[in-house]
């Protein structure tokens, strides 16, 4: 057993909303021969018979504030009032976790069973499918209404009156923007892979 | 010259003369030919052949189903990402199996906000005074299984031997991570950027303080 690497990073991320999700990751695994034989191709199954696989897993999303760069120009006092533009929202995928007890395998005789490079293959695809499923997700909504929870009992708490207090964000997000607030490490770590 | 150009029209003529009497021996000419012609085209044709056997590795598009959704309010100071390589041997009569598997995690810590108490944060004459619930680990579901890698497998292993090295990876993970200076540091960095944002909101005079809860 060995540690490979250890990355230590400081930050001031505000995390305010998770969403679970589960799915169920699937393969059929069907041996075919393919080719091209005097410029026609053909595609037959080959009969040794098939293998499948339903590997469940659930991840974990959580969208986030990056306070990191938070300063003086995100915040507007006009006499009692208050305003605080908080910046962009990031989502990132913060856990991953196999039911190892529940996978399902179907092999025929003639075949042998899932190799472990095999199964991890799958998983991360079933990863990758999720991360891509994020723009689909209401999280950013979700994630500015609670981040109003938090920030408002803060303020009250200074002295602000719950009527001075606004708390707004840079701009709104249509669907095309949404690929753009996945955390970078999220990303990076899905092309990798 | 012209003497020539005759007598070669003259064989020629002759030739198609003697094929158009012997009708056998121009079947086999054209037959020799368009076997030649053939021959050529399936050539030309075969160098482009390929053929392969194998199977398709992507997964089937299965829908993706939200479990929950919950409102947080974690506050992360410092994230420590760690990689643990984890290995395991089963002793067999002729050999032994092995199975290797580097596991992924990342450590969030900081500070629960849904944890800090009724008037956790006042104003005291003109010092800002607040109080922190201690610095804790925001997240125990911290490791991405998704994105383990199998480094090697001999002999076959069962659910409840991965299950087993994903538990150990864990341990290793929260020992190594989970350290005192790690915390202290993440409790460093939490006043350094709880005093950027109130001072941000134009107070100056800050005191923050760590409750033992």
């Amino acid at each position: 057993m060995q540690v490979l690497i250890m990355q230590v990073q400081k930050c001031s991320r505000l995390y305010t909303v998770e969403y679970n999700i589960h799915k169920i990751v699937t393969h059929d695994d069907i041996v075919r021969l393919k080719g091209t034989f005097l410029q026609q191709t053909f595609d037959v199954k080959v009969p040794i018979g098939d293998r499948k696989i339903a590997i469940p897993m659930d991840a974990t999303l959580k969208a986030y504030f990056d306070f990191g760069g938070f300063s003086t120009s995100n915040v507007q006092k006009t006499g009692k009032t208050i305003n605080i533009i908080l910046p962009d929202p990031k989502v990132v995928l913060t856990s991953s976790k196999i039911d190892q007890n529940n996978i399902k395998e179907y092999v025929a005789l003639m075949r042998s069973h899932f190799s472990d490079a095999e199964m991890a293959n799958y998983e991360q695809q079933g990863r990758a499918s999720i991360i891509q499923s994020i723009p689909q997700l209401d999280i950013v909504d979700k994630a500015r209404e609670n981040a109003t929870r938090i920030l408002v009992p803060m303020l009250k708490n200074l002295g602000y009156d719950e009527h001075d207090i606004k708390i707004s964000f840079r701009k709104d997000f249509n669907p095309n923007d949404l690929k753009g607030l996945i955390d970078n490490s999220t990303i990076r770590d899905e092309q990798k892979d | 010259m012209i003497i020539q150009q005759y007598a070669m029209n003259r064989k020629i003529k002759s030739l198609l003369k003697t094929l158009y009497n012997n009708k056998k021996l121009t079947l086999i000419i054209i037959a020799v030919i368009l076997i030649v012609i053939i021959i050529i085209n399936v050539i030309s044709c075969s160098r482009k052949n390929a053929i392969r056997i194998g199977a398709d590795d992507r997964i089937d598009i299965t829908p993706e189903q939200i479990r929950s959704v919950e409102a947080i309010g974690q506050w992360e100071f410092l994230s420590v990402s760690d990689e643990e390589f984890v290995d395991t041997v089963r002793k067999g009569f002729f050999s032994d199996d092995k199975l290797a598997r580097i596991y992924v995690g990342t450590l969030r810590l900081g500070v629960d906000m849904q944890r800090v108490q009724k008037d956790w944060l006042k104003v005291d004459a003109d010092t800002l005074v607040a109080i922190l619930p201690k610095i804790q680990l925001l997240d125990k579901r911290f490791m991405d299984e998704a994105r383990t890698r199998s480094f090697f497998e001999s002999g076959s292993w069962s659910a409840v031997d991965r299950e087993a090295l994903y538990q150990r990876a864990y341990r290793l993970m929260m020992e190594r991570c989970m350290t005192v200076e790690n915390i202290k540091s993440a409790e460093e960095n939490a006043r350094i950027q709880f005093t950027a944002l109130f001072h941000s909101m134009g107070y100056s005079s800050l005191r923050i303080t760590f409750s033992n809860q």
